[in-house]
């Protein structure tokens, strides 16, 4: 530090000697009068001014007592006003917790204490309520043992503990998803196990065909179902090529294997008979079966999500409403207490530190950055517009990429796929192309988009957030392209073709095929992630660590990076989400795949990873996890969606072969219902239920958006009123040591130098628009007033 | 530990399980562990109070910044050695189960050297120098942190964080309830 004084606190001083004035207002305006009672210091306290004590009344009972509890438990009072003994106290205590607000273990008390306040509760039990306190506790209870049972059932607890330990919760949260989403994809699968797979196989005995009402269909279908031989024994004849063959059309889910319950065209579009009895026979709608199954599961997928980002979602909005309190959030939840390893210990230490100073450097850099010249500016504008400008392109050429792969594969399948010279390898590799397109995209291009956004001269928080959403946005555009060119090459069918070809390609049953892409792209994301941990992973952490001194420097232990792995995971979960409808057995293999991954990343992670330099919190991480899975959820939903309503489903194959779309099976079974139903539904389906039904909704939003906006207002009162105590505590500490003639001069000093402090804090920051110049009672009796009409004027509005 | 369910009653089991956030099986766990601390005391006796040293090498507070600060809060002796209650107690407050506000308590005492009821600023720095360990923040630093945390959290301009302020702070910290506990 210079001798010569900056120019900053050159300022502040200034603000002290300005604001002094300003503060010593409240607190020396009624010393003027030199003869005071104690009655008119207490009627002149800041807060007796104003509506305090009203409020006061308003915040409850229990609140009182709260107060009053961590009043007396967290510390020894300033003022010792606690000669009533601690007997009132306790009782209070009591009180509250006979009635079940709070229980014993909730005291901030040693175990000793809270024994002695159980056994002054059980005296009182007995005087009073009897059967609500034992049916009480019987709830309790169960609700432990199931509480019990269900930390049994926790799955991958030990691994979870040692991540934990050595890596922290951060990482923690990513396998939590990942566990997370394995129970997902396991209830999507018992879906459709239990409703499609199973009747399938059990109820073999058919009643009748599901047709539409047009009648002329049925004879294309039996034409087209003779030209669709997924599986021809035939070609399977030469023995020699046996094996390889299988294993090639096992990857491409081809062959054999497009004959079986995996894919969508091997299910039948017939009603199954369960049981007749003399007059009615009980049967099951596969076809409708099935659309209700594959709704249901995005439903729930929906909810489930939805449940699980909601209590996030809340935490991540009220700490992004004012980013006011990151420091705090650092400091006093910075350590995490899990940690028990040495060198995890040193890392947090240095994650911290780390942390903290680029806070306080980007402090200083924001501060620079707002006096940044005309120049400057205008050069680092066009710096960043070229360079999304190249992100754009670089997504746009991918977008071409995949899409000529996806042709290319298609035409020289129809040229020389079925010509049985050609080599079975280079089929797979062909077929291959687009999944392998897809996936070095994938591979290539965020590397390139992390280069980018160095020149663009963010913070780095954004440009985290920044390359991630780039990174989002390919992921996505990828799956999008490949899905819009299948689209193009399904959706121009009119069937009147009598090979039963859609379009002019070799596709007789386009459900089938889009469910073998996306068996295909599963297949490769698994292969393609076991080789690079295996093969890549490991042996970079055997040459790091063999060649220390030499290499460590230039490629350095891998950092375990939660984005992208995330990413990853969300990309695999979204081909699952749209697959699963094409080929109703695919959760199954993506629960496998997840389980093997799970096992597979966390190996890795132990051996060959270090914790990120980056660090990536917890609270925020389970958000945004959940905002990913949610985004790439919308996009599931669309192709899903109009391949049900739109597209006409293939004649040759599956459950909907004789509809026109396959929502009509719903439209027919409504049909066949009684009227009353029938006219109930379509009552539903109509306008005039429809709008009253947004109407109302709207006006369901609108009241909770104004009963939002109300306890944002109640929020910002009683901060004002937490700052008004705070007054009143100094304006009475003032008064009593004015009064005692200073006998306690060390605390007086200590006083005065925090108000002077206050000053200068005071001019620096005035919270809320909240102004010392203005008396301090004004303005939150004002704000007050406005609360308390606000929800009142709600009311009046309906 | 072969017959450690013996070494409770029933109805001992039953209050600690009234007393603490924990399930029987959670319990004995606990015991557990602080019977590995220090095994040939606790078995003379399973009341016995462990010097703080012992406690310090449960793992997780081996590395912890705040371990002394931790065993001072929940040792009802007040010198910072723990009776097997007291532990149950300490790791009762952090486990999953337990609630925010009880957590909150806490930890406002822990980061509250002086025990003087309030968060001042030299209580603030000590918490800031455990958390950054060996290397220390400079001077300037660490007076524009302090400087942003006050403006954050002191409402009452005091210059200090009484429990009200702290509490508040915290219900904006979301982080605080993943970090602050210790699992079993």
């Amino acid at each position: 530090m210079s001798d010569s004084p900056l120019p900053g606190q050159v300022e502040e001083k200034e603000m002290q000697e300005m604001e002094k004035g300003a503060t010593d207002g409240p607190i020396s305006a009624p010393s003027q009068s030199d003869v005071i009672s104690t009655h008119n210091i207490l009627a002149s306290m800041p807060s007796k001014t104003s509506q305090w004590s009203m409020s006061m009344h308003r915040r409850g009972r229990s609140a009182r007592h709260r107060s009053a509890r961590s009043a007396r438990g967290t510390r020894p009072a300033l003022l010792d006003v606690e000669g009533q003994g601690q007997d009132d106290e306790a009782d209070l205590l009591a009180e509250e917790i006979a009635e079940g607000k709070m229980a014993v273990r909730d005291l901030a008390k040693p175990m000793d204490a809270k024994r002695e306040m159980l056994r002054r509760l059980q005296g009182k039990r007995l005087k009073g309520f009897g059967w609500k306190v034992s049916a009480q506790r019987r709830w309790k209870k169960s609700k432990e043992n199931m509480h019990d049972f269900f930390a049994k059932l926790e799955v991958w607890r030990s691994p979870m503990h040692s991540i934990e330990g050595k890596f922290g919760t951060g990482i923690l949260s990513y396998f939590q998803f990942m566990r997370w989403l394995l129970f997902l994809n396991l209830v999507i699968f018992l879906l459709m196990f239990l409703f499609i797979l199973l009747p399938s196989l059990i109820f073999t005995r058919q009643e009748a065909l599901v047709t539409s009402q047009a009648n002329s269909t049925n004879t294309t279908q039996a034409n087209c179902e003779s030209k669709y031989v997924p599986y021809n024994e035939s070609l399977y004849q030469p023995p020699e090529n046996h094996i390889s063959d299988y294993i090639v059309d096992a990857l491409q889910g081809k062959g054999i294997m497009e004959h079986t319950h995996l894919f969508y065209g091997y299910y039948e579009n017939t009603i199954q008979r369960i049981q007749e009895t003399d007059d009615f026979t009980f049967t099951y709608n596969l076809p409708l079966a099935y659309l209700l199954t594959s709704l249901s599961y995005f439903l729930i997928s929906l909810v489930l999500m939805v449940r699980n980002s909601a209590q996030g979602l809340q935490e991540s909005l009220v700490s992004s409403e004012d980013k006011f309190y990151t420091y705090c959030n650092k400091v006093f939840a910075g350590w995490d207490f899990c940690i028990n390893d040495g060198r995890a210990a040193d890392l947090k230490h240095g994650q911290i530190r780390y942390e903290l100073k680029t806070d306080l450097e980007e402090q200083r850099i924001l501060q620079k950055q707002a006096k940044r010249t005309g120049g400057e500016k205008c050069r680092l504008y066009s710096v960043r517009f070229i360079v999304n400008v190249f992100v754009l392109a670089i997504l746009g050429a991918g977008g071409f990429l995949i899409y000529y792969a996806s042709t290319f594969a298609l035409q020289w399948t129809s040229q020389f796929g079925t010509d049985p010279n050609t080599d079975s390898f280079l089929k797979l590799l062909v077929t291959y192309t687009p999944s392998l397109t897809i996936t070095g995209l994938n591979m290539i291009v965020p590397i390139i988009f992390d280069k980018l956004v160095g020149f663009e001269d963010y913070s780095p928080e954004f440009e985290i957030q920044m390359t991630l959403l780039r990174t989002v946005f390919l992921r996505l555009a990828s799956v999008a392209t490949l899905l819009g060119t299948l689209y193009t090459q399904i959706a121009c069918s009119t069937y009147a073709d009598p090979e039963c070809q859609v379009c002019d390609v070799e596709i007789r049953c386009w459900e089938t095929y889009v469910g073998q892409e996306m068996y295909k792209l599963v297949i490769m994301d698994f292969l393609v992630g076991t080789a690079v941990t295996l093969f890549v992973e490991f042996p970079r952490k055997f040459i790091v660590s063999r060649f220390k001194d030499k290499l460590e420097d230039v490629v350095g232990y891998q950092e375990f990076q939660i984005p992208k792995n995330v990413l990853d995971i969300v990309y695999s979960q979204t081909l699952c989400w749209i697959g699963t409808f094409f080929a109703p057995m695919l959760p199954a293999i993506c629960v496998i795949k997840t389980f093997i991954f799970f096992y597979l990343k966390k190996l890795s992670l132990m051996h060959n990873c270090v914790p990120s330099t980056k660090p990536f919190r917890a609270s925020k991480s389970r958000t945004f996890f959940m905002v990913i899975l949610l985004v790439s959820f919308l996009l599931c939903i669309i192709p899903v969606g109009i391949g049900i309503v739109q597209i006409y489903p293939s004649r040759a194959c599956g459950p909907f072969r004789s509809l026109n779309t396959m929502f009509e099976i719903v439209t027919q079974t409504i049909m066949g219902w009684p009227k009353i139903v029938r006219d109930i539904f379509f009552f539903i389906g109509s306008a005039g239920f429809l709008v009253p039904a947004v109407l109302i909704l709207c006006l369901l939003l609108y009241y909770f958006r104004a009963l939002s906006v109300a306890h944002k207002k109640m929020v910002a009162v009683l901060k004002d009123q937490l700052i008004l105590e705070g007054k009143d505590k100094h304006f009475l500490l003032q008064r009593v040591y004015e009064l005692q003639g200073t006998t306690d001069p060390t605390r007086a000093k200590q006083k005065k130098a925090q108000a002077d402090r206050k000053a200068a804090a005071a001019a620096k920051t005035t919270p809320n628009g909240h102004n010392n110049e203005s008396p301090p009672p004004r303005v939150p009796s004002s704000a007050w007033d406005n609360n308390t009409s606000h929800p009142n004027s709600v009311n009046d509005g309906w | 530990m072969g017959g450690s369910s013996s070494q409770f009653t029933q109805e001992e089991l039953k209050e600690y399980q009234e007393l603490t956030y924990f399930t029987k099986k959670e319990i004995l766990h606990v015991f557990k562990r602080f019977y590995l601390l220090d095994p040939p005391s606790v078995r003379a006796n399973k009341n016995a109070r462990l010097p703080k040293e012992k406690i310090w090498s449960l793992p997780e507070l081996k590395v912890n910044p705040f371990k002394d600060r931790i065993c001072d809060v929940f040792s009802s002796s007040g010198d910072g050695d723990l009776s097997f209650e007291d532990f149950l107690d300490m790791m009762s407050v952090f486990s999953d189960a337990a609630p925010k506000n009880v957590k909150v308590e806490y930890a406002f005492k822990v980061y509250d050297f002086d025990s003087d009821g309030y968060l001042d600023k030299s209580d603030l720095k000590q918490v800031v120098d455990r958390l950054t360990g060996e290397q220390k923040l400079s001077d300037t630093e660490m007076e524009q942190l302090v400087d942003n945390l006050f403006e954050e959290a002191d409402l009452d301009e005091d210059d200090q964080l009484s429990f009200a302020e702290f509490e508040h702070v915290i219900s904006k910290a979301p982080d605080f309830i993943n970090s602050f506990r210790i699992r079993l």
